[in-house]
């Protein structure tokens, strides 16, 4: 326990140092993120925030190993990401990364209970009658013990949004993100969500890096900032955002650009 | 703890089969099921009918080897036959008088050993399966010779210095094949009977043969021994021309099987390959959730591999299953007809090679069409995740394409051994398709140009901009929606031009009997007295028995090849005359003009064995006397038809000097058969072939095939409806999302409706004219290549087939149209 601590304490989750992202359009180079640096630590629970296209998703997708910056580094849990290849990072991901998505991206040909089984039975660490027992206890947590049955499709919103937070934290990721988790969801159940995900989170000591659009969501994390045109122009401590970006006007951009 | 490998079989099975109950594969299984099925009905089947048809033969030659010689056979042989685990037995047959008080008649006496038959029945009035000849002091008699002696059951008659009982009237004797034209009726006795009647004396022509049946081996052992052993006037038979018109009209069905098969597994194949792009599609994101989970790419395609590997053993198993139900099915029609009279009415059973090719289907489809779209999975990146936008590269389109057609091709050869047939359908139909598809791009690009696309109503504008705008999607809709139509129209349009070719060869009058040694002065008068006993009567041929012994100054006697060929070893009966016979057609060379001197047609079947061309010199040995003539013609003869036919047809110079009788064929009814009584009574010297057995099984064996192939049929269209809703389906995703989008635009739901029809009207009109065209030119190819059929365009369905397609495309289109239309857009759009 002593030297995880001591680790936790001298490096961080993520260190990103100067993260440039560029996408080719057409014969242009565009540049989203433009030498972006930040540290996150343990146990920390940090707001994204940003208009459309500020480049939001992309440092999702890059902290998260899921793409790769074009120059820079960035340190997941003390792993090179920027030296590692796909499947590599791959291995990262499957070793302590946990994932929630605006779409919920649950299997449409498994039940409420395989798709939460499925990470577990990934990581062969247990056998398939405990991966049952322990997809059914998340289930249990996420107040989904009577839909284990369930199809996603015969899941309203807000409870496929919890059959992925349960999927999410089976596996006992150390870290969590999230994009844009309430998107999909009313206000009433987007708080529900949003109040489990906090809940499991500091339970279960987990960081979380969401993105979002939603100022009180923000609000929520310790620590939130704002990015626009690749840059972080605003770093904030809890409670304190940046709302001069339009997040209301957005919204609905975002969710067909989504789409 | 499980180890990785095993690990990734049980996950992949546990995904497959929650793959299974959410309906997710039902297209794929269904359409691999039918392959299998398919492959297996006619792999198992061809061979089972395979060997019903060389066990057939055997019944023909009544054993499997038969030797023929005019001398008593050494009993040393026989002893050799028997130590090789053979069975054996003898026949003798000779012509000769025999009385009855008053009656005299000439019958082909037939004098047989126990254990005759080896192969094949016998039967009489009373009894249809004989097991064995007749007993000693008793004899046997056609139902001719009845007439002319005018005898009784129970009668006994005289043959050579003894007498013997008259106990049965002999109507079916199954290796009565041989040289028809010297038939006289059928006299059997007994062979021990033979000697007290003092009929065969030394320098009798007489023919003795010795029948040997048992296992293939040893039968080849025996042949090698015994072959450098053979007196001159000894020899090995083999089957004549008589089983012909059967062989014909079954090797005609033979291929129809294959290419129905052949068909089916196209078609399922196709299935496949829609249904698993789609399903491929579907699954970029549950790939890419899967990656974002921590699975490698590796892992990723294993695990859809594994998957491929469990569908292809459940669908082989079930498949496999249903084929036997299937085969036994279509084996059990055609038993009953194969082997009237016989007490054991079932057909061979088929080696484990056919099971062991149908096995091979599933695997090797999926590998052809099923795999290069589920390879892509592995390659989907998990970023897809946050950007829905991202999907994997596809693999090179003529890669796909090429591999699809390989497998296809091998699995094809592979069936038929028909390397014809194979090459037809898959680089014929490969070729014929992309043709036509440049063709359908320029007219859509032309005909966008041409329509005044302002003065269209709203809907129909725009269903014709969403054919036109993306011109290579709607190709490979029109490519998968025409292909299936045109492989059904193949299929269709073979199927009925068999049948009529069946029936017109074999009508309900066809001949039943055929009357020879009719003298020429005979000709009107027995012409007439047929015709006034009601029979229906054809033309007669003039016919004189003879054999070809010399091919270019080549002594047919002295050459290794040409004295196997059966056709040499024994005579056959020659015609001629002016007149080209009905059903003939010249091939090669040209027909005897008036002024013909010494000139000869021969069959194209039997010129090709022996390899002779236009202008080659033959002599024919004909009763002593040697006809040179001179090779002008071939024909290709129609064995299928139960007329007279003809290997050899001389000019009418040489008909003239050569010791002519003459041969017809005509049509007796059942109900009139007493009235032949008189007039075999009228004409003792003309031979006659009771052919009306051999019809009946002819007609009720093609009656049985005919109900296989329409089960084909079924199967063949089972799977082309398969298809259409594979490709009707694959293209939903696209057409829910348009639909809600215009709907949220606005769009009234009648309108949607009408957009919609509009364009799968218009596509199914144009996989209609392709798919026309297409079938017409492979049919054409088929029929000059395989069938030997005369192909006739068919005109008509240039109208009403692509009417109908469009019809029937729209209608299974309706289905997904009611989804569109009803369900609320807003469900669908967060579906996407």
């Amino acid at each position: 326990m002593n030297t995880k601590i001591e680790h936790e304490q001298q490096v961080p989750l993520l260190d990103l140092k100067n993260v440039v992202k560029q996408v080719k359009t057409g014969s242009d180079d565009l540049t989203i993120l433009q030498g972006l640096d930040l540290q996150i630590k343990h146990g920390e629970s940090i707001a994204i925030v940003g208009a459309s296209g500020s480049g939001k998703s992309t440092l999702l997708g890059i902290m998260a190993g899921l793409d790769q910056a074009t120059s820079g580094e960035v340190w997941l849990n003390g792993q090179p990401l920027h030296n590692l290849d796909e499947d590599q990072r791959a291995a990262v991901r499957a070793e302590g990364v946990g994932f929630v998505f605006q779409n919920f991206q649950l299997l449409p040909a498994l039940t409420a209970l395989e798709n939460v089984r499925l990470p577990l039975e990934m990581t062969q660490r247990y056998s398939l009658k405990e991966c049952q027992a322990l997809a059914q206890q998340w289930l249990d947590k996420v107040g989904l013990g009577h839909r284990l049955k369930h199809y996603p499709t015969q899941l309203s919103g807000g409870e496929q949004q919890r059959v992925a937070i349960a999927r999410a934290f089976a596996c006992q990721p150390s870290v969590l993100f999230a994009d844009e988790p309430t998107g999909n969801l009313d206000r009433k159940t987007g708080k529900q969500i949003i109040d489990l995900l906090f809940e499991l989170n500091q339970s279960h000591q987990t960081s979380l890096i969401l993105v979002t659009h939603d100022e009180h969501l923000a609000q929520r994390c310790q620590r939130s900032i704002h990015i626009d045109e690749g840059l972080i122009i605003d770093e904030g401590i809890e409670g304190d955002v940046d709302v001069k970006n339009n997040g209301a006007e957005d919204e609905p951009q975002e969710a067909v650009h989504a789409d | 703890m499980q180890t990785k490998g095993t690990h990734l079989l049980l996950l992949s099975f546990r995904l497959l089969m929650a793959e299974i109950r959410a309906g997710k594969m039902t297209i794929i299984m269904l359409a691999l099921i039918l392959a299998v099925s398919s492959a297996t009905i006619i792999s198992v089947f061809s061979q089972r009918l395979d060997s019903a048809m060389l066990n057939k033969s055997s019944e023909l030659l009544g054993a499997d080897l038969r030797l023929l010689s005019r001398e008593e056979i050494t009993p040393d042989w026989y002893q050799q036959a028997q130590t090789l685990g053979l069975k054996t037995t003898t026949t003798l047959e000779f012509p000769s008088v025999v009385l009855l008080g008053e009656e005299m008649a000439l019958a082909a006496v037939k004098a047989v050993a126990q254990g005759y038959p080896l192969k094949g029945q016998l039967a009489s009035k009373k009894n249809s399966a004989l097991k064995q000849g007749p007993a000693l002091g008793k004899v046997w008699l056609e139902p001719r010779l009845f007439a002319l002696l005018n005898a009784q059951l129970g009668d006994v008659i005289e043959v050579g210095a003894i007498t013997l009982e008259v106990t049965a009237a002999l109507i079916n004797e199954s290796d009565r094949a041989g040289n028809f034209y010297s038939l006289s009726p059928r006299l059997m006795m007994n062979l021990q009977d033979i000697a007290a009647a003092k009929l065969v004396q030394p320098g009798s022509r007489v023919s003795w043969r010795m029948l040997v049946a048992g296992e293939g081996l040893a039968l080849e052992k025996l042949k090698q021994d015994l072959k450098p052993l053979l007196a001159s006037h000894q020899s090995f038979e083999s089957l004549t021309d008589n089983n012909q018109a059967l062989a014909a009209s079954l090797s005609k069905a033979r291929s129809y099987l294959s290419l129905a098969a052949m068909l089916a597994i196209i078609l399922a194949g196709i299935a496949i390959a829609m249904a698993a792009q789609d399903y491929a599609r579907q699954h970029f994101d549950s790939s890419a959730l899967l990656r974002t989970l921590g699975a490698s790419r590796r892992y990723v395609t294993r695990l859809y591999l594994y998957q491929l590997m469990y569908l292809a053993l459940f669908t082989s198993l079930i498949g496999l299953m249903l084929g036997y139900v299937g085969q036994e099915v279509l084996t059990q029609l055609l038993a009953s007809a194969f082997n009237q009279g016989s007490a054991d009415a079932s057909l061979p059973n088929a080696g484990y090679s056919a099971w062991f090719i149908a096995s091979l289907t599933a695997p090797i489809t999926l590998m052809g069409f099923a795999l290069p779209p589920l390879l892509r999975l592995g390659r989907v990146s998990p970023l897809r995740v946050l950007r829905r936008e991202l999907e994997p590269m596809a693999w090179n389109s003529w890669a796909i394409y090429g591999l699809g057609l390989a497998m296809m091709a091998l699995l094809n050869y592979w069936f038929s051994q028909n390397f014809t047939m194979t090459l037809i359908i898959i680089v014929g139909g490969f070729v014929i398709l992309l043709a036509l598809l440049f063709m359908l791009q320029f007219l859509l690009f032309s005909a966008d140009k041409l329509i005044p696309k302002a003065k269209l109503s709203m809907s129909l504008r725009f269903a014709w901009q969403q054919i036109n705008r993306d011109r290579y999607r709607t190709s490979i809709q029109v490519l998968a929606f025409s292909l299936t139509l045109m492989v059904m129209l193949i299929i269709a349009i073979v199927r009925n031009d068999l049948l009529q070719d069946w029936q017109k060869n074999l009508p309900q009058d066809s001949a039943n009997f055929f009357a020879m040694n009719i003298q020429s002065y005979q000709v009107e008068d027995y012409q007439q007295d047929l015709e006034s006993a009601g029979f229906t009567i054809s033309t007669a041929f003039p016919m004189v028995p003879g054999r070809l012994t010399v091919i270019n100054e080549v002594v047919v006697k002295d050459d290794l090849e040409y004295s196997q060929d059966p056709a040499l070893q024994r005579d056959l009966v020659l015609s001629g005359g002016n007149e080209l016979p009905l059903g003939n057609i010249i091939t090669e060379g040209h027909w005897f003009t008036e002024n013909a001197m010494a000139e000869v047609s021969v069959a194209q079947s039997l010129a090709k064995r022996l390899r002779l061309n236009i202008g080659d010199q033959l002599v024919f040995d004909v009763a002593g006397q040697a006809v040179n003539a001179r090779l002008s013609s071939l024909r290709k003869v129609d064995w299928g038809s139960m007329k007279p036919n003809f290997y050899i047809l001389f000019s009418a110079d040489l008909v003239a000097q050569l010791p002519l009788n003459y041969l017809t064929s005509f049509y007796v009814p059942e109900e009139n058969n007493n009235r032949l009584t008189q007039i075999i009574r009228d004409y003792p010297g003309i031979t006659l072939l009771d052919m009306s057995q051999v019809l009946i099984q002819v007609q009720s064996l093609l009656g049985q095939v005919t109900l296989a192939v329409e089960y084909l049929l079924i199967l063949v269209l089972l799977a082309g409806i398969l298809v259409l809703i594979a490709a009707l389906h694959s293209s939903l995703d696209d057409r829910l999302q348009q639909g809600a989008v215009l709907r949220t635009l606005g769009a009234k739901r009648q309108q949607l409706q009408l957009m919609q029809w509009f364009e799968f009207l218009l596509l199914g009109a144009l996989a209609g004219i392709i798919a026309v065209a297409g079938a017409e030119v492979i049919c054409w190819i088929l029929y000059q290549k395989l069938f030997e059929l005369e192909y006739s365009w068919h005109f008509s369905y240039w109208f009403w087939l692509p009417a109908l397609s469009a019809i029937l495309i729209s209608a299974l289109a309706n289905r997904n149209l009611k989804q569109v239309i009803q369900q609320p857009p807003l469900v669908i759009l967060r579906k996407l």
